[in-house]
């Protein structure tokens, strides 16, 4: 039996890597933020040192919207670096052989040819408003290669696209696309408002992928057999895109969630709010030949995203 | 004075064993381990044992800085237990120079770390040291020989190393000559894994009655002994394991610069043919064998004379050839029925 160490179970995806591995029967470990700060390097060390850790899922970030990131660019590079530093290094020191890194899609430049293929990183500048959170997760992934390279470990990285499902951030205000339309359409509905503002023409494209969809692919890159993996992947580019491989207009996403929560009025679009980019797509040919394909489709899992909201929104709020 | 004691090596096969003797005696323990010929998972059945818990490092013995860092870190350590090395004869004879900068520069580092740090040492070393000795049993005054094999040169180079690094220094140092340890722990969950196929008896052995292996071979039936195949002082693994314990102890009422080597082994010789029979007699099971001839390098008949580990360190081995057999066969048992569970 593996004993797998989850950084982050709290977090969205890190609940998913949980709730994947419980299925596979493999003891896992976690800690609260309260009984293991993964900023302080002393704890963190002892932490592992304790407790014979075979692999590690590290889900933990610092993670936040645009004006999140945009407040506290300080917070999230530096707490972000810490808790991957000293996560790396102590599994390292302890003789952790499997380390599975999870990353992000901000990682690649600005203006990437879409879809965005993992050989564009570092070819070019990023999106200024994340730079600081895409530059710690590009520290991240080279600091995984670099100990690879000279310790022999086993450290692998997944780039995910926008993620949603079970134990997302349901938040009014700082909340991503996805739980925000859910959020808004649902309490349209239930208020009788005849209409819904979305932010931005409704024409830019955007991919999501569901969260148990993701925890499957985590487990899937890390499970993939060493040889076959090395065949794939070099020693210095070895992290995986991991989406659904296709996107959806803004319009489009709206109009889905409008239909799974029942919200029959209007949907207007405000202009005069900022776009961002038009369209940001992941390239997922590489896992795709590794033998992973997504399998849940947007439709599907909106409506179990809703279904989980209703259960639990008035837990969060 | 602290109650620490760093364990090189401790996940190996006599590391472990101790682990738990010493937890088992108030000790607490730090294991530093580079698991190239064990895996974390010895150390959750460490814990499952004793009931406690240790620290520990995933450090090559080789890397003085991150050996220095360790105790940079986890403070006063009353006592290093260095296991931490490569064991196989064979091995040692094709790469000699593998088995010095690992054995011998190990060391060093080790000492090193003693001297600056004031930590005791208890040093792994073995019978090898005597060569093809021929008064038996053998003593701790008998002459020793580095010639035979790379390994053993190691081990006989190393004990010259600490006689000489503990004078003038504020250590003390204790070298133990294993004779052939065997057996594995009574709980079933600690023995001698085999990453690789072993060319020592016992595993040999078990590995025949698990049907590993198709048949054993028994190297000489005309030594001058009883049935004709060679003797050997097998001692139980538990018992080796308290010698430590009991030199830990021992050295702690010595002076600084004390240096002292022991026998430990069970004071009595088990002929490779009784061993298969006890195996077959006490497990219920059959061991096919066959006689072939002499291997080279054997010596006939070895075994320990052990009246000064007993007078000094009031140590003696306890456990019986029959626990030997049994502890052995239950562990290879439970090991290949958690092999099939993964």
């Amino acid at each position: 039996m593996v004993k797998i160490f989850v950084a982050g179970h709290k977090g969205m995806v890190g609940s998913a890597i949980c709730r994947q591995l419980t299925s596979i029967g493999d003891e896992i470990v976690t800690a609260t933020h309260k009984e293991l700060d993964l900023t302080s390097q002393s704890q963190v060390v002892s932490f592992f040192s304790e407790n014979k850790i075979d692999q590690v899922y590290l889900a933990a970030a610092k993670v936040g919207g645009i004006n999140a990131n945009s407040t506290y660019p300080a917070d999230f590079i530096y707490q972000n670096l810490m808790i991957q530093s000293n996560v790396i290094d102590s599994a390292y020191r302890t003789g952790v052989k499997k380390l599975m890194f999870l990353g992000s899609s901000c990682i690649y430049p600005k203006f990437a040819s879409q879809p965005m293929n993992e050989t564009s990183l570092l070819s070019g500048l990023l999106e200024p408003t994340n730079e600081p959170y895409a530059i710690a997760k590009i520290a991240g992934i080279k600091m995984c290669e670099s100990y690879n390279v000279q310790f022999g470990t086993d450290y692998r990285c997944v780039m995910p696209t926008n993620l949603y499902g079970l134990g997302d951030n349901f938040h009014p205000e700082n909340s991503h696309v996805v739980p925000a339309l859910i959020r808004r359409f649902h309490e349209a509905r239930y208020t009788s408002q005849s209409s819904v503002v979305v932010w931005g023409s409704g024409t830019v494209k955007r991919e999501f992928l569901h969260v148990d969809d993701m925890a499957r692919a985590c487990c899937f890159v890390m499970n993939h057999p060493k040889d076959s993996y090395s065949k794939v992947v070099k020693p210095t580019l070895s992290h995986v895109n991991v989406g659904l491989g296709e996107d959806v207009s803004i319009t489009e996403l709206a109009t889905l969630i409008a239909k799974v929560v029942g919200f029959t009025g209007d949907i207007i679009f405000d202009t005069s709010k900022p776009d961002g980019p038009p369209r940001k797509l992941l390239d997922i040919s590489l896992i795709k030949a590794m033998g992973w394909n997504p399998r849940i489709d947007l439709h599907e899992g909106l409506k179990s995203t809703y279904a989980w909201f209703i259960e639990n929104s008035t837990l969060r709020d | 004075m602290t109650n620490k004691i760093l364990v090189t090596g401790g996940y190996g096969y006599i590391g472990s064993h101790t682990v738990i003797a010493l937890q088992e005696q108030g000790f607490e323990c730090i294991v530093l381990d580079n698991l190239i010929n064990s895996d974390l998972s010895v150390g959750r059945r460490i814990e499952r044992v004793s009931g406690k818990k240790h620290l520990f490092y995933n450090v090559d013995i080789g890397d003085r800085a991150a050996l220095m860092d360790v105790f940079a870190k986890e403070g006063p350590i009353s006592t290093v237990i260095h296991f931490a090395a490569f064991k196989s004869v064979n091995e040692s004879v094709l790469d000699p120079v593998k088995y010095f900068d690992n054995n011998v520069l190990g060391l060093i580092n080790v000492i090193k770390a003693c001297e600056v740090h004031g930590a005791d040492l208890v040093f792994s070393s073995s019978c090898t040291v005597y060569g093809t000795a021929l008064d038996m049993p053998v003593k701790e005054n008998a002459p020793t020989h580095s010639q035979e094999s790379p390994y053993g040169a190691t081990k006989a180079v190393a004990e010259t190393l600490i006689h000489h690094a503990v004078v003038n220094r504020e250590f003390r140092a204790t070298s133990l000559r294993y004779f052939n340890p065997v057996g594995a722990h009574e709980s079933g969950l600690i023995g001698e894994v085999q990453i690789s196929k072993s060319v020592n008896l016992l595993p040999i052995i078990v590995d025949v009655a698990l049907g590993k292996r198709t048949i054993l071979e028994i190297f000489g039936d005309n030594y001058p002994t009883d049935d004709g195949s060679c003797i050997r002082d097998f001692i139980h693994v538990c018992d080796v394991a308290e010698a430590h314990v009991a030199a830990v102890k021992h050295m702690k009422s010595q002076d600084v610069n004390y240096y002292d080597i022991f026998n430990i082994g069970c004071g009595r010789g088990t002929s490779v043919l009784e061993m298969v029979s006890s195996f077959e007699l006490i497990n219920k099971v059959n061991v096919r064998r066959r006689i072939v001839g002499r291997r080279a390098g054997d010596v006939g008949i070895v075994w320990a004379d052990v009246s000064k580990s007993k007078m000094i360190l009031n140590w003696e081995a306890t456990r019986s050839l029959e626990v030997i057999v049994k502890t052995a066969w239950d562990f290879a048992v439970g090991m290949d029925k958690w092999a099939d569970k993964k």
